[in-house]
């Protein structure tokens, strides 16, 4: 009689989760690809528009733009600016500036974000989530 | 159960019946009844050389692929075999027998 290592028997279920795994791992690039794309910001004035980058690595950026900004909104100070890098170029910008930028930024990444739950919920969740549908 | 065939020049023989979800292969039983539907097992699962390939349970049809030796002047039934849909249990005759 020919022994059988059960050990080794994928079911039904376990192909199922890792095929979930698989798919919320691509969703997770996914997002990640889309949050990384940047968006266009309209500074209203002589500076115009500047597309701003979003990387992972320009997020480290981001996070230091920001506590020098909330540094100065605490010392109460509207008028000193600080000096970014968009992918338009240099461009300088007050304490308040940075935070409408910021909620510019969440305007465009928390759908991003909101759609990935979401795909992540879906059950099953679809072949192929890179269609832009599941994201907009 | 459908049954493939992997053909190999080689000079041994193969003898092959079935009962149920076991299949003798040269007298050796190999008892699949543990396997689930929708379940796969990998060859290197089951202690049985002749089996190559990964066993799966498909609509509650076992599907495995057996070695299936042949010699050098083979015909071309043997080299190409076709699968073996559902054999009845007993003896299977295998591609090339009569």
């Amino acid at each position: 009689m020919a022994t059988i290592d059960l050990s080794k028997l994928v079911t039904a279920d376990m192909k199922a989760a890792q095929t979930r795994q698989a798919r919320i791992a691509a969703i997770i690039a996914e997002r990640e690809r889309r949050l990384g794309v940047g968006f266009a910001y309209d500074f209203g004035d002589t500076r115009g528009v500047h597309r701003i980058a979003t990387s992972e690595q320009d997020m480290r950026g981001w996070d230091e733009v920001t506590k020098i900004a909330n540094a100065m909104l605490a010392l109460n100070d509207p008028v000193s600016t600080i000096d970014i890098v968009t992918e338009a170029g240099p461009v300088q910008v007050t304490a308040i500036e940075w935070q409408h930028i910021l909620i510019a930024a969440a305007a465009f990444r928390q759908p991003i974000w909101t759609a990935s739950f979401a795909l992540q919920a879906m059950n099953p969740i679809p072949l192929d989530v890179t269609d832009d549908q599941y994201w907009l | 159960m459908i049954i493939q065939f992997c053909p190999q020049l080689r000079g041994d023989t193969l003898s092959l019946s079935r009962a149920g979800d076991r299949l003798i292969v040269n007298g050796d039983t190999i008892d699949l009844s543990a396997t689930p539907d929708g379940a796969e097992l990998p060859a290197d699962a089951i202690s049985n050389d002749w089996l190559v390939g990964t066993v799966r349970r498909i609509a509650d049809v076992l599907h495995l692929t057996l070695i299936l030796p042949h010699d050098a002047d083979a015909p071309e039934s043997v080299r190409f075999p076709a699968d073996i849909v559902d054999p009845a249990d007993g003896p299977i005759t295998l591609p090339g027998e009569a």
